[in-house]
């Protein structure tokens, strides 16, 4: 096995991993959710919840920023006491865990529309979680390089992709500007806001960040580059189906690429295509939460190696992801489950975070930054 | 090797080779290109001689569509086999699923649907709502099925639109599309992919189709069939077709004749750009559609020379095809108010991104303000081009 | 340079000394005793001297000492010249090492050593002793000297354009071709045996100011760390010292070619040269390196480019296309356009297997016939070539056993597996094509990702010598400025640095300003003579 990596990444390597988290099954129903949110504000909708990530993600970074190279444990421990702490901890853990059987639930859900029709569910799981196990295990610095990687070529080839819609992209679908209810708005906010999960790995993965002075640009970088690529697939996909059609669809961004026609191409139907980089963002989604459940694990149960957690954690998302019945319940376990746990651990926890850093002045961390 | 390195190949060896649960070769599969739906009719199917399913009575309540799959025998086409290019199944049934599997049964292959090119719908199908509904919600619900086939209602059954026998069989298999191609080409004939009619009518429920029409050697996409709450209404020209492609920007390439002092002039119309906009003036709501021409004159007559060359003279061919255009456009859209009362332009949406006030007044009876809508047409044509000839 | 000398420092022999004792007679039959029934060792007694009255013992390995040499120089000298010029050397016996040296052995270098195990070495390496009685010394006289294979054109690695010289198996001839590149007296070149029995010279080559520390001390440590009893080739260094032996992909560039090792000692990194083979080993290797081909850099840099750019398509395509056949055919035929999707299934109509047995009965056919071509001499060679190639699969096509797209399929996947500039890549490939049949066959395209998936995270993992695998397109080190030799070679006057993620000490290798002189040059009118 290689040599032992000794867990250090780069500012540019933190914003790749946070990019290709959050980009994941959420992409595929967005453009959905966004038009039901807020029909033809969608734009102004999806940079409220940018906004609103940006907030967060520049909290969580300022907390990185104040305290560098601690843990999620060390953090919590701190600044809410050690039993409290370790609760935390451990209920990220478990949040992680549920974040990712979800994953698994709704990857293999799409894959068995679109691409495997009769092939067990199962299959699809497992063989999934085990890539992702693989990943996991080799630790934060083999993520890293694969999000380097994985990032910039599924960038390429989306935008090549999505060069025969564009003549067709039609502006005028952002008309009328600001007619939404106010508070229909508001009330849309937080679910597009939880498209934005997976910004919550600031915290957890702020420690291994070597120059971490440049968190802040990371955390700027990723809010960004993902609004930027939300904003394209809603317009493009509006502009194709129309604002009502749009809400129809279950999963929008990928029924976009059935009405694609590239001119000449060897591929027809590049649906399929569009699925395997699809499967791609996903998996790395998958990885680094399932990483961030084994890494939290250990850290609460005070276990020196975050390895050795990964493979027990398997069967454990496995059941879990298993437990719906139907695409139905998971949407809705999932509209649930984000609201209460992901409020909890995006929003209130970096914010107490933050509040409770300007009480405790913590003497060795800043003489160490 | 640690454990769970062994665990873990082990499990994904066991999976795997229970595995291959979607694998059907490609040479199994029946590729359809084209599916034709009609209505079931029971007394028809009792009155005609030799059906091929002897119904009994109670079965008859429950067959409700007539499905008919055209496939390519591929192996003529890669030059392998010979017989005839073409297959043909029909099948009774419920529901187009249960169609689908029977007919897969019968056949002991699998029905592919990534490859459907066309959809037919019978006209005694397109005018039952029910029906069309259905099958509208199993268009769009199926993953294999693209939203750029075309799908056409028929002029009288679907199934024997499927069944004709082309004089100039194309060894593709792929008659279908050559056709449509062909057609879009020639002659003004309503793009309109399933994509297209989906959105449409999810946006003002009205939509037009291609209509199909066959004969004994050859089959023809002429005019469209105009749908309103998802169920056929009525039919448009093809001059009418033509005017909704003008104000649904959908213009490639056309043909447009004039009468320009006793001469007979054709004009090749190409880049036509159309602006929709909606306006209100005192109170009333204008459909204004900006259409901008540039055409080509394309026979004037022989050893009338000069004419053509002159700008003035070309000026008026122009506005004579401008005019034509003109009330064309209006008379349709006029004709799509009073007789139809269907939006087929999608005026709603233009009105909802404009005006937006005054479309929360109207969104409710919007079946009432449609028909009362102004229409406007400002044709520009240039002629850019004359010939070889002076 | 404190660095180097201890990194350097000579670790103690582990054989017990037999000190050479003034026994003339002892000191051969300690050597006869040691080399005993190695016949081809030959021990040449004669007596020096007007009164021939010094027994003179010279003790060789017939086939590695150069017979002239010993014959015109040293016994012509000490038998013949000595006894006519009779040597006035009042203390003869004390300075008998000088009057040699300087009087009568004519060969450029001599040595004194001490101990009979040494000179054993020495023998067994190609250089002969000299014994003198009374003298507790012994010479060893410089005279390798063994048939060899001249310096020729290698076979593989073959450019149009570039130097044809090639390594042969005698480490200092590799050594004296690297050398000639490198006239900086930077460049070292250091020399140790590895091999309990084998004794294989081995020259660890680098450039003292530019080579990263960190990797130089890695090889150092690792070769050290060898114990073994014997080294056949450069592989068996190669596999020995490799960070991840479980790795398909080689961690190490191996080359027949001069001036390809000295422009990665020039990059900054480290060279093997093992002794009996002409393969030299480069290190640390990326995925990048073994892409570059020498020819690159002599030919004009679009051309260049645009070549580099195919190969990786090359690459890629050798690794997927057999598994996108087998997924779009059983599991998507939604994929192809509509015209080719009938056409597949119809030229597949009376194929009896399904498409994953297919492949594989054409793929591994296809290695069977590579490895057969490589076993024959080369004109049957090319025949078995032509006739697996051509006759076979016309004749399995028309029997209807396999589809005529799959044989297209499998010779493109063999063209382009052959492109690759690095052999061991391309076999390394060559496995990997089968693991992604095998999925493709159970999972279709979701499989193919699935195995792609696989390597990638494998690779994100490798390293070589401490450099990320992936290097450029990962890690730490990695800038901008090293993409210019990625999937372009940009102009030389643009590539103004060595690869950044190799941490070389001398990073600069292009004159900041280089770029405007040519420039200005190029646009003066009037300066061409």
């Amino acid at each position: 096995m290689g040599s032992r990596n000794n867990d250090v990444i780069l500012s540019s390597q933190f914003a790749a991993i946070l990019s290709v988290t959050i980009i994941g099954v959420g992409i595929l129903s967005l453009p959905r959710l966004v038009v039901e949110g807020a029909g033809p504000d969608n734009w102004i909708l999806l940079l409220a919840a940018s906004g609103a990530a940006l907030f967060v993600g520049l909290v969580m970074a300022f907390v990185v920023k104040k305290f560098p190279g601690k843990t999620y444990l060390e953090l919590t421990q701190t600044m809410f006491g050690k039993p409290i702490g370790t609760l935390i901890t451990l209920g990220f853990s478990f949040y992680l865990v549920i974040f990712c059987a979800a994953e698994v639930r709704i990857f293999g859900e799409v894959t068995k529309q679109y691409l495997l029709f009769n092939t067990p569910l199962e299959v699809l799981s497992v063989t999934l979680l085990v890539l992702a196990v693989y990943l996991a295990r080799s630790g934060i610095e083999t993520i890293a390089r694969m999000a380097e990687v994985i990032f910039p070529i599924a960038t390429v080839i989306a935008i090549l992709m999505v060069l025969p819609v564009l003549p067709e992209l039609d502006v005028s679908y952002i008309l009328p500007i600001i007619r939404t209810p106010f508070m229909d708005f508001v009330k849309a906010v937080p679910t597009i806001f939880f498209s934005y999960l997976g910004i919550e790995f600031i915290l957890l993965y702020g420690s291994f960040v070597k120059d971490t002075k440049k968190v802040h640009k990371s955390v700027l970088l990723t809010v960004g580059l993902v609004t930027w690529f939300y904003l394209s697939v809603t317009w493009l996909t509006v502009s194709r189906f129309g604002l009502i059609e749009t809400t129809h669809i279950t999963w929008p961004a990928l029924e976009l690429f059935k009405t694609v026609d590239i001119p000449g191409a060897f591929l027809e139907n590049i649906e399929a295509f569009i699925m395997a980089i699809w499967i791609f963002s996903v998996f790395m989604t998958l990885a680094v939460a399932y990483f961030g459940a084994s890494l939290t694990l250990s850290q609460a149960i005070k276990s020196k190696e975050q390895n050795y957690l990964v493979l027990p954690l398997l069967p454990i998302i496995y059941f879990v992801a298993m437990i719906p019945d139907n695409i139905a319940q998971v949407t809705e376990f999932m509209d649930l489950y984000a609201f209460y746990m992901g409020t909890l651990y995006i929003t209130i926890i970096p914010v107490a975070l933050l509040i409770m850093s300007f009480f405790k002045k913590d003497k060795r961390g800043k003489k160490s930054a | 090797m640690p454990r769970w390195r062994k665990i873990s190949i082990l499990l994904l060896s066991c999976i795997l080779l229970t595995g291959c649960w979607d694998k059907v070769e490609i040479e199994q599969r029946a590729f359809v290109s084209a599916m034709g739906i009609d209505k079931f009719d029971p007394q028809e199917e009792q009155e005609k001689d030799g059906a091929e399913e002897e119904t009994e009575p109670e079965q008859i309540s429950r067959n409700r569509y007539i499905v008919t799959y055209r496939y390519p025998n591929t192996s003529v086409i890669a030059g392998k086999g010979e017989g005839e290019p073409v297959f043909k199944a029909t099948s009774i049934g419920r529901t187009i699923t249960d169609i689908n599997s029977e007919v897969a049964t019968k056949l002991g292959g699998n029905l592919f649907f990534g490859h459907l090119k066309l959809i037919v719908i019978g006209n005694s199908l397109a005018e039952d709502e029910q029906l069309m509904r259905e099958v509208f919600d199993y268009i769009e619900r199926n993953a294999m099925i693209g939203r750029k086939i075309h799908y056409m209602i028929a002029s009288g059954k679907a199934k024997d639109l499927l069944e004709v026998k082309l004089a100039r069989q194309p060894v593709a298999g792929l008659f279908v599309r050559d056709i449509i191609e062909q057609n879009m080409r020639t002659s003004q004939i309503a793009d309109a992919d399933i994509g297209y009619i989906l959105r449409a009518l999810h946006e003002s429920r009205a939509a037009i189709t291609p209509q199909l029409e066959g004969s004994e050697d050859e089959l023809k996409v002429a005019g469209a069939a105009v749908l309103k709450d998802y169920k056929k209404i009525g039919w448009l020209g093809e001059l009418e077709t033509g005017a909704i492609m003008f104000m649904m920007d959908k213009v490639k390439n056309t043909e447009i004749t004039v009468r320009v002092n006793e001469l007979f002039i054709p004009v090749m119309i190409y880049n036509s750009r159309t602006a929709v906009k909606v306006e209100v003036r005192d109170g009333e709501i204008y459909a204004v559609f900006d259409i901008e021409n540039e055409g080509e004159l394309s026979q004037h007559l022989f050893e009338l020379i000069g004419d053509t060359y002159e700008d003035e003279y070309l000026r008026d061919v122009a506005k004579a095809v401008s005019e034509k255009i003109k009330n064309q456009v209006e008379d349709t859209f006029i004709r799509s108010q009073k007789e139809f009362n269907a939006d087929l332009i999608q005026i709603n949406e233009e009105l909802r991104k404009h005006e937006p006030d005054l479309w929360d007044e109207v969104r409710d009876n919007w079946e009432e303000v449609y028909p009362k809508v102004k229409v406007e047409a400002n044709v520009e044509t240039d002629i850019r081009r004359i010939g070889t000839t002076r | 340079m404190g660095f180097f000398d201890k990194l350097f420092e000579k670790n103690e022999n582990p054989i017990p000394k037999i000190p050479i004792v003034k026994d003339f007679q002892n000191n051969l039959d300690q050597i006869k005793e040691i080399l005993k029934d190695g016949d081809d060792i030959i021990y040449r007694e004669f007596m020096v001297g007007q009164e021939q009255d010094m027994k003179f013992g010279l003790v060789y390995a017939e086939g590695l000492a150069d017979k002239n040499l010993l014959n015109e120089h040293i016994l012509q000298n000490l038998m013949v010249l000595c006894r006519t010029a009779p040597m006035e050397v009042p203390d003869l016996r004390d300075k008998i090492y000088e009057t040699i040296k300087n009087g009568s052995v004519a060969v450029t270098d001599l040595k004194e050593i001490d101990d009979i195990q040494v000179a054993i070495d020495m023998i067994l390496s190609g250089e002969s002793i000299l014994l003198l009685n009374h003298w507790d010394k012994a010479l060893v006289i410089a005279t390798k000297g063994w048939p060899m294979r001249g310096v020729n054109a290698p076979d593989t690695e073959k450019v149009i354009r570039g130097p044809s010289d090639g390594f042969n198996e005698t480490l200092r001839v590799n050594t004296a071709l690297v050398r000639r590149r490198i006239r900086d007296p930077k460049f070292k070149i250091k020399q140790m045996q590895v091999g309990q029995r084998s004794k294989t010279d081995i020259a660890i080559l680098y450039i003292e100011d530019i080579v990263n520390k960190d990797i130089l001390k890695m090889v150092k440590e690792r070769i050290d760390a060898i114990d073994i009893d014997a080294i056949m080739e450069s592989g068996y260094i190669e596999q020995l010292i490799q960070d991840s032996w479980r790795s398909p992909f080689p961690q190490m560039q191996h080359t027949q070619r001069p001036d390809t090792v000295a422009a990665a000692l020039y990059e900054g990194r480290v060279a093997v040269i093992v002794d009996n083979t002409p393969f030299v080993l480069i290190m640390p290797a990326t995925v990048v390196t073994l892409i570059q081909s020498p020819e690159d850099y002599y030919e004009r840099p679009f051309i260049a480019s645009a070549i580099r750019m195919l190969r990786f398509a090359a690459l890629i395509l050798s690794l997927i296309m057999p598994s996108l056949y087998i997924a779009i055919t059983s599991y998507h035929p939604g994929m192809l356009p509509t015209d080719l999707a009938m056409y597949v299934a119809g030229s597949r109509a009376n194929v009896p297997f399904p498409a994953f047995i297919e492949a594989f009965i054409m793929e591994a056919a296809l290695e069977l016939l590579r490895e057969a071509g490589i076993r024959l001499p080369g004109p049957i060679g090319s025949t078995i070539g032509i006739v697996g190639g051509l006759v076979l699969g016309q004749a399995a096509v028309e029997a209807g056993i396999v589809s005529p797209l799959m044989v297209i399929v499998v010779a493109l996947t063999a063209i382009a597996g052959y492109s690759s500039p690095s052999y061991s890549l391309a076999i390394s490939y060559r496995l990997l094509r089968f693991v992604m049949m095998a999925f493709a066959a159970f999972l279709g395209l979701y499989g193919v990702i699935w195995v792609i998936i696989a390597i990638l995270i494998h690779l994100c993992n490798l390293k070589s010598f401490g450099v990320p695998y992936l290097s450029p397109f990962v890690g730490s080190a990695a800038t901008p400025q090293d993409f210019k030799d990625v999937f372009i070679r940009a102009p030389l006057r643009y590539m103004k640095n060595r690869p950044q993620y190799l941490h070389a000490g001398d990073s600069q290798r292009l004159a900041y300003d280089t770029q405007e002189i040519l420039t200005e040059e190029g646009d003066g009118n009037g300066k061409q003579k």
